[in-house]
């Protein structure tokens, strides 16, 4: 699906709506105290996303100008939250307005879990 | 859920409505095929029980896709700021607090709940403790520990901490699951 259709005197320049969520998913995660993106609540857990699922956590609303972000996340255990979705949001408007040209209206984030690193849990049970 | 259960489930939909609308079909006086009429035969001519019977699976299969399609919209603390919302969800709450409180020395164990509250949350924390652990010192401690970590990590106002003791663990820790 199109994001964005431009027409210059050269041709026409379009952006992929999956390449404004690609461009938002790496930006949010570049942001420390972000441990990655989720695809949603599965069996009571944030399912965390790889590096190259980044799209799947991140839902872009687009229009001829302006584009709206929302974005699912798991952050680090002990990283203060609203500090975390304050630059998520800095980063994420600054990345898509400057790669895209769009201006963006809103970024939501949405945190779904804190991640505990496994050396932590490990600690705690060793076998199971 | 992963991927390949979200499709078996997608499947199992698709599947449910097609059923449910191959019986709507019959309930208003479709004639099946060979094929399909072995299964739908027998609630040929009873339309009303055809049209429960589809109802019935037209909800299953939109329960089904409701499963893998429906993004959660669970239930969250919610900050508005310039840019947009910030949601905090209750499960991440839940982390937090799991996370903080087995780090107390004396707790074994826990199941916690967070309540939505105006202007915050309320926590609710039932306790499996170690044998020997005073438990009002002990609850007072997840008290302090749990406002200040909810306040600081997440910025959000716990009103109350309620905390009840479930069980004391047995001596012996088990070693296997």
């Amino acid at each position: 699906m199109v994001a964005r259709s431009e027409r210059s005197e050269l041709g026409e320049l379009r952006i992929a709506n999956e390449v404004v969520a690609v461009i938002a998913g790496l930006a949010a995660t570049e942001v420390e105290g972000v441990a990655g993106m989720s695809g949603g609540i599965a069996g009571g857990i944030a399912e965390m996303l790889g590096r190259k699922n980044l799209a799947k956590g991140v839902k872009v609303e687009v229009g001829e100008e302006q584009a709206a972000v929302d974005l699912f996340v798991v952050v680090d255990y002990g990283v203060r939250i609203p500090d975390v979705a304050w630059k998520i949001q800095d980063n994420v408007k600054n990345a898509v307005e400057s790669m895209t040209g769009l201006d963006v209206v809103e970024v939501n984030v949405h945190i779904l879990g804190v991640h505990i690193p496994p050396e932590e849990r490990s600690e705690e049970q060793r076998v199971k | 859920m992963k991927q390949i259960d979200k499709v078996f489930i997608l499947i199992a939909s698709a599947l449910t409505l097609a059923w449910s609308a191959a019986l709507f079909a019959v309930a208003l006086g479709w004639n099946a095929g060979p094929p399909l009429s072995v299964t739908l035969i027998t609630l040929y001519n009873r339309t009303w029980e055809t049209v429960v019977v589809a109802g019935v699976l037209l909800l299953i299969a939109v329960h089904l896709a409701g499963l893998v399609l429906r993004r959660g919209e669970e239930k969250a603390v919610v900050t508005e700021t310039d840019l947009g919302r910030i949601r905090i969800s209750f499960r991440a709450i839940e982390n937090l607090v799991c996370r903080t409180v087995r780090g107390i020395k004396g707790v074994r164990d826990l199941d916690v709940k967070v309540l939505p509250r105006s202007g915050g949350v309320d926590i609710q924390i039932a306790l499996i403790v170690e044998p020997g652990a005073v438990f009002t010192a002990l609850a007072d401690e997840v008290q302090q520990k749990v406002v200040q970590a909810v306040g600081e990590t997440g910025g959000i106002v716990a009103g109350s901490v309620a905390v009840k003791i479930k069980a004391v663990a047995s001596m012996a820790r088990t070693r296997l699951e």
